[in-house]
């Protein structure tokens, strides 16, 4: 049987070496087999030090966050126990990192008394991201060894820092180097300590040095952490337990920290950080798969359109190293698309992202052509063309003509049927759709739509492709506007017609970033363009017939040649990047509801987010009632990634669990009757919703093809 | 025949009580500032105002001299408003609420206040006034009239059979829903926020200090709670099952609304909450006070001629989870109608504030689901239960 630690002695120092595949997380056995180990080397009198390391590509990615969720993460022996024990070693306890080391790793190597580290690991807290704090000592022992100001930086930001950045903030004592394998290297580098007569560095003995800290340091920096971070639990606790490690001695500063553990980790910020934690890890599993599928290889890829949205997804692919050729049929479309790449890189260097030579290196991978043949050895070619099925459908006919067998043809529709441009190729199994956010190049979601005849290792490879890129892909059906715009449809219909109701354009959008989105619903239409809606809203007007006030006062901007921050003015007025509130729009509301017999009324902040966010949330439930995405947490994936949803609330969905399904159908029969015509036209729970509400269940509970 | 509709609502957030936010705010300024506010809300003019009618439990201290009165004035309104102070324990503010109703619809008033306040911290503290507390008589005639609520509840446990676990099991689902009522900002629309100074007691020096805070939610919810934490409570009483997770949590408040006759509201185009319909209020044996709302409902929907199905959303003031859970199974109630967002036990219980609190949330929340009738009913000390009927607008 593997031992989750195994035992050895080299030269009298004994080697404790953590085996707990993949990632050396430290549930409740490996703890309890490192403390068996570590008290059997502390008995040995042969033994003169130990060193502490792993086998597998990480030290440790640090506690089993499996176990919170679980309750037994605190389960004897404890964490914070077991670290006050390797601490509080008579012998000498080397840490001897042979790979990354985050959280609970590297709380595991704070208490040892001396680091011997790789020089490729990356070392790092990024318990803030999942909405807590490093609760085994990580927030008291840091600081203490690199100062203040560092240990404040990589908490509350949750970056990692290599290992040369730690050997000079003194994080680490020694970088691994020459030819020598690295754990006897590790316990030569012990056994040097020792002839030296090296102290026992315990964290604890050491105070935090606050002699370099400018004056009023902690209190700005907490302000600028509260400003960065509105709406999170977890950072402004994290500036406090490091306050509490500047202050207070270091066993009270250890019982702080584990009391602001304890707070961050029963919050809904908890709770939905976690939640999309994990949503983002099963994201890439699809039930329907085989395992074994196998993706295609994707060494060169084509990409037809070089306007902003082409351009952007030929930028996240040279970034992460694929070459790229881009096609644009129209020569001065080409070159002015070749042209906002080569500024937006130059953007990245005068800002001090990206060297000179890294440029040089990525726009030599990016190659422009006006010819499809220049296509033919791609392995995956995407088209970014204009939203229209005769424009798609006659790129597809030249494709399916031009590409190698077993190349995939994808397109970045955001709402066209994937099924029918796939049945204008005579491969149809090789095509997929690839819906990029814009900005592209930034925006982290792709939605990989799966068409019904789209082959098993065509997905698989979409979902290698987007992980290789930096991207998270989220596998959904057909439908129009797939999941996420789906969704954006009825939350934008409803604040259109809070605007005819009484609402003014700046309420409804102040309402929403209170709330935490990014950005406001007309800020949002006013930077995509008003018109790009319009157009899709006319290829369907059988949806919408029977509500005449659908949308009315975005088309009827459109009308009036106010496109959005593109013509200076849309729902809001616009003064180089100032935005201004534009009296106009009101007046254009009120006679619009005049005209469709609206009565204006004094609208609350409270009904403007409950209409936004519960016609959303019925219509992610028909989404995943339809078998549309496969289950709640990639709508959430897709909502947080991109649309600008507030990551410290989880999603929709996760909004929608924790806020009690009963509480949103309840409200949305309420807004039925309320509205009366209006309700009545809208306002129908999805029967999930209404079935989950009535079994007291959770949307998060919910998986394709199962009963929750 | 006239009828009185509630135009607007506001609260204070409960503050703890001792170590809460509220623990330095005089009653007075704390009922003036809901009082302006709800004031403020209707869009009528202070001097409209007929009659300002508050409810406290325990008129006394901060709250003595006719609390009603005071706490107008601190409202900033005129002389010429005249104010009154009721007295109806734990139903006070409700009380105070259909005494408003009932100068509009047989008085002829246009506009009145119906409010309810207690500020424990302030009140029932060492500084409590227990002069001559227990008349003789009284305890000759009827024993347990001066009982301890804590003590009436462990009689309704004993009496009926309702065990510690489905007590704590009641308590977790009051947490849960206030914390998921709170996330979804279901407070948000009765709740003003209120500056205030609070005082601070150093732990170790026993030094008092004074900060300025201004509270915007309920500080009382713990959404932490979990159903071992509240088992593992001990009891307040040796040997029994009432704990400080399964009762109602001592704390500051307060809570006002503005009557007005319906016609008039009509007559200014404002969009009432809700109608006034009736109040029934009904007495038990004082040992057993927690089942008043057994007595007290029936009563109210003979009246009426409705049924238990007929009412929407039930709001039953949480004393004791024991006792909403035998009023609730008593009176069949169904459990998603009842105490959505949670109650006192999560939210906090100021005896005089929380009938005028129940109401005002009943009638905004009764309007998001859309159902037609609300009911408010409550125990009362001494044995009691009152219940009051309000059609949502």
């Amino acid at each position: 049987m593997r031992e989750s630690v195994s035992y050895g002695v080299r030269n009298s120092v004994a080697v404790l070496t953590l085996n707990s595949p993949p990632v050396n997380a430290m549930g409740q056995t490996l703890r309890r087999a490192l403390k068996t180990h570590l008290e059997t080397a502390l008995a040995d009198d042969s033994v003169e030090a130990i060193v502490l390391t792993s086998c597998g590509k990480l030290f440790s990615a640090g506690a089993d966050i499996g176990e919170f969720a679980a309750g037994v993460f605190t389960a004897e022996p404890s964490l914070p126990g077991l670290f006050d024990q390797i601490e509080a070693s008579p012998k000498l306890v080397v840490a001897a990192l042979n790979g990354g080391a985050f959280g609970g790793g590297l709380e595991l190597a704070l208490a040892c008394h001396y680091r011997y580290v790789v020089p490729e690991a990356q070392l790092g807290f990024p318990e803030v991201s999942l909405g807590i704090l490093p609760g085994a000592g990580g927030t008291q022992r840091l600081p203490r060894l690199v100062g203040a100001q560092t240990a404040l930086e990589m908490i509350t930001s949750g970056r990692p820092v290599s290992a040369y950045a730690a050997r000079k903030s003194g994080l680490v004592d020694e970088l691994h180097s020459g030819e020598e394998e690295f754990v006897s290297s590790a316990v030569g580098f012990t056994r040097l300590l020792l002839k030296e007569g090296a102290p026992l560095r315990s964290c604890r003995r050491l105070s935090v040095d606050l002699t370099k800290l400018p004056d009023g340091y902690l209190r700005q920096f907490r302000d600028e952490v509260a400003l960065r971070s509105k709406g999170f639990y977890a950072p402004l606790r994290c500036v406090q337990a490091v306050e509490a490690a500047c202050t207070l001695p270091f066993r009270e500063g250890l019982k702080r920290e584990a009391e602001l553990f304890l707070e961050c980790l029963h919050t809904p910020q908890a709770r939905a950080q976690q939640h999309l934690f994990f949503a983002e890890r099963e994201c890439a599993t699809i039930p329907d798969l085989s395992k074994k599928t196998r993706p295609r290889v994707l060494k060169l890829v084509g990409i037809v359109g070089a306007g902003t949205m082409g351009g952007g997804i030929a930028m996240a692919f040279v970034d992460a190293g694929i070459p790229v050729r881009l096609l644009d049929k129209d020569k001065e479309s080409l070159e002015r698309g070749m042209n906002v790449i080569r500024d937006n890189y130059h953007n990245s260097v005068l800002r001090g992202r990206l060297t000179c030579e890294q440029v040089e290196a990525r726009m030599a991978l990016l190659q422009g052509t006006l010819f499809f043949d220049e296509l033919g050895d791609a392995d995956l070619v995407i088209e970014a063309a204009y939203e229209n099925m005769a424009v798609k459908k006659e790129i597809f006919a030249t494709l399916e003509w031009i590409c190698k067998p077993g190349a995939i043809l994808a397109t970045n529709t955001s709402t066209l049927s994937v099924d029918e441009i796939a049945a204008a190729t005579a491969r149809p199994q090789d095509v997929i759709g690839l819906h990029f956010f814009s900005p592209a190049r930034i925006m982290r979601l792709v939605e990989i739509v799966h068409g019904s005849r789209t082959a098993p290792e065509v997905v698989v490879t979409a979902l290698e492709m987007a992980k290789k890129i930096k991207k998270v892909g989220v596998v959904v059906g057909v439908c129009f506007g797939f999941a996420g715009n789906r969704m954006l449809e009825p939350y934008m219909r409803e604040a259109n017609r809070l605007v005819l109701e009484g609402a003014s354009p700046e309420r409804v959008d102040r309402v929403l970033t209170d709330f935490g989105m990014a950005m406001g619903v007309f800020s949002m239409a006013d930077m995509a363009g008003n018109d790009v809606g319009v157009q899709i809203r006319q290829s369907r007007p059988d949806q919408y017939r029977h509500d005449p006030s659908f949308f009315l006062i975005s088309d009827r901007l459109y009308r009036m040649g106010r496109f959005g921050q593109k013509s200076g003015r849309g729902f809001y007025g616009y003064q180089g990047r100032n935005r201004i509130v534009d009296p106009e729009v009101n007046a254009l509301a009120e006679e619009l509801a005049a005209s469709l017999g609206i009565r204006r009324r004094p609208i609350d902040d409270v009904e403007i987010l409950e209409r936004c966010l519960y016609v959303m949330i019925n219509e992610g439930a028909e989404v995943i009632a339809e078998g549309v995405a496969i289950r709640s947490g990639d709508l959430d994936v897709i909502w947080c990634n991109g649309m600008g949803f507030p990551v410290f609330r989880g999603g929709p969905m996760q909004y929608a669990d924790e806020i009690g399904i009963d509480g949103i159908v309840a409200g949305i029969r309420g807004y039925r009757q309320r509205l009366e015509e209006y309700g009545a036209k809208w306002f129908t729970p999805s029967p999930l919703l209404e079935r989950l509400a009535q079994e007291g269940k959770k949307l998060g509970q919910f998986r394709k093809g199962q009963q929750p | 025949m006239k009828e009185a509709v509630i135009v607007s609502t506001a609260r204070t957030p409960i503050g703890r009580a001792y170590r809460g936010a509220f623990n330095n705010t005089d009653s007075p300024t704390m009922g003036g500032h809901v009082i302006r506010e709800a004031v403020r809300r209707a869009g009528v003019q202070a001097g409209e105002v007929d009659d300002v009618i508050m409810g406290c439990a325990m008129p006394q201290g901060s709250s003595a001299m006719n609390i009603g009165r005071l706490a107008s004035l601190a409202a900033g309104m005129p002389a010429g408003v005249s104010g009154m102070t009721v007295d109806r324990q734990c139903s006070s503010g409700m009380y105070a609420i259909a005494i408003a109703a009932n100068l509009i619809v047989n008085e002829g008033v246009s506009v009145a206040v119906g409010a309810g306040l207690d500020q424990v911290s302030l009140v029932q503290n060492e500084k409590a006034n227990f002069y001559r507390f227990g008349d003789p008589n009284v305890k000759s005639l009827s024993p347990n009239a001066y009982m301890q609520m804590i003590d009436t509840a462990e009689v309704v446990a004993k009496r009926y059979g309702i065990s510690r676990e489905r007590q704590d099991e009641y308590a977790l689902q009051s947490q849960q829903r206030t914390a998921a009522a709170q996330l979804a900002g279901r407070f948000d629309r009765e709740i003003v926020p209120l500056a205030t100074s609070m005082a601070v007691v150093d732990k170790g020096t026993k030094e008092v200090s004074f900060r300025e805070v201004t509270l915007e939610k309920d500080e009382g919810n713990r959404a932490e709670t979990t159903l071992e934490g509240l088992s593992s409570l001990p009891s307040i009483r040796e040997g029994g099952c009432v704990t400080a997770g399964n009762a109602s949590q001592l704390s500051d408040g307060a809570s006002a609304a503005l009557l007005m006759d319906r016609r008039l509201a009509e007559q200014r185009g404002l969009e009432p909450l809700g109608i006034y319909r009736g109040i029934a209020v009904a007495g038990c044996e004082p040992d057993e006070m927690g089942i008043g709302p057994v007595f007290a409902v029936p009563k109210l929907l003979a009246r009426h001629g409705l049924k238990i199905g007929d009412i929407g959303l039930w709001e039953i003031n949480e004393a004791f989870a024991v006792q909403v859970l035998y009023c609730r199974d008593r009176l069949e109630i169904p459990d998603e109608s009842l105490n959505v967002n949670g109650g006192a036990i999560s939210i906090g219980h100021p005896y005089g504030m929380s009938g005028a609190r129940m109401v005002g949330h009943a009638l905004i929340e009764g309007k998001r689901r859309g159902v037609r009738y609300v009911v408010c009913s409550m125990c009362i000390g001494g044995g009691m239960g009152a219940a009051a009927l309000f059609e949502v607008a």
